[in-house]
């Protein structure tokens, strides 16, 4: 196996994802060539260096209070829902309401 | 059926919210710091994405993949808020957030130590990843979000693909290309003069 190959495949080798028959490929070259051994553990500490990053990591409580405050809006959108639901109700009511009396009281004239 | 379901108990609807939800919420916040590399930035952005994606509680309880529909949802609403401001601002700011990655290491960040800084020194650690810092900001904006998404956060090409709304053969040759510039920074070149010892025997 060349040089340049196993170059190309570094990511490939390192993450698992190449066949039996190429693992074994790379392997044996590596237990020959210094250059490529050189070159595949500086990849490997690229690698790792990038997954060490730092990160601010996430403040205590801060799920629970986003959860809670999402929750509050969920009950206020459902109490809005609800006042427009009942009020949508008793407009149709009176609207059937009105309409019978019409009936009804033209009937009896 | 929709008014039964109006009507129904709201609280239910909340805790099954917060079930779905509550489990991918570290994942999210990690995602969103990394879009705009600061704290507060993160956690409203959450915020805002949590407000918006209540009302669907049911759908999401059918989603099959919920953590990539949401770090999707996420990330499109990281670019609605960086567009937003750019439509106000006189600066152009366009995606720059992942632009703003310091030299400089603040002290409450914590790095993850992995197996090759374990028997380094804190010294050598901070050097190194200020290295990379330095490295990644040479890239450009589309090149910094793929190393950071891919190398950095572990997320997959196909997951990538999803998320970013991109081919998967435009991310793979986007991310090769990435991956050497970067390396190219970083690299130290093989000591010619141990392989011409080797070389001579």
């Amino acid at each position: 196996m060349k040089c340049q190959t196993i170059k190309q495949q570094s990511d490939a080798f390192l993450d698992n994802t190449l066949s039996d028959v190429e693992e074994m490929a790379i392997r044996v070259h590596l237990q020959q060539c210094v250059e490529c051994q050189y070159y595949m553990q500086q990849i490997t500490k690229i690698r790792e260096g990038l997954k060490s990053l730092p990160i601010i990591e996430i403040r205590n409580g801060f799920a629970e209070q986003a959860l809670n405050k999402t929750c509050k809006a969920m009950s206020a959108a459902h109490r809005k829902m609800k006042l427009k639901i009942g009020m949508a109700f008793v407009a149709g009511l009176s609207i059937v309401a009105i309409i019978t009396w019409n009936i009804v009281s033209s009937s009896y004239q | 059926m929709k008014i039964i379901k109006i009507w129904s108990d709201v609280q239910i609807q909340q805790d099954q919210f917060q079930a779905l939800i509550q489990p991918h919420i570290k994942n999210l916040y990690r995602f969103a710091y990394r879009c705009c590399q600061k704290q507060t930035d993160a956690e409203e952005l959450i915020q805002a994405l949590l407000l918006k994606i209540c009302p669907y509680t049911t759908e999401m309880g059918q989603n099959e993949d919920l953590k990539l529909w949401l770090t999707k949802s996420l990330y499109r609403l990281f670019i609605e808020s960086i567009n937003k401001q750019n439509r106000y601002s006189t600066q152009t700011e366009s995606r720059n957030a992942i632009n703003k990655t310091s030299n400089k290491l603040e002290s409450k960040e914590v790095s993850q130590v992995t197996p090759l800084f374990q028997n380094a020194s804190e010294q050598e650690q901070q050097q190194y990843l200020q290295q990379i810092n330095k490295a990644l900001l040479t890239l450009n904006t589309i090149q910094r979000e793929l190393i950071v998404f891919h190398d950095v956060e572990g997320y997959s090409l196909k997951e990538l693909e999803y998320i970013l709304d991109t081919p998967i053969g435009t991310l793979k040759t986007r991310l090769s290309r990435s991956q050497q510039k970067l390396r190219a920074q970083l690299m130290v070149p093989y000591p010619e003069r141990v392989s011409l010892i080797t070389a001579k025997g």
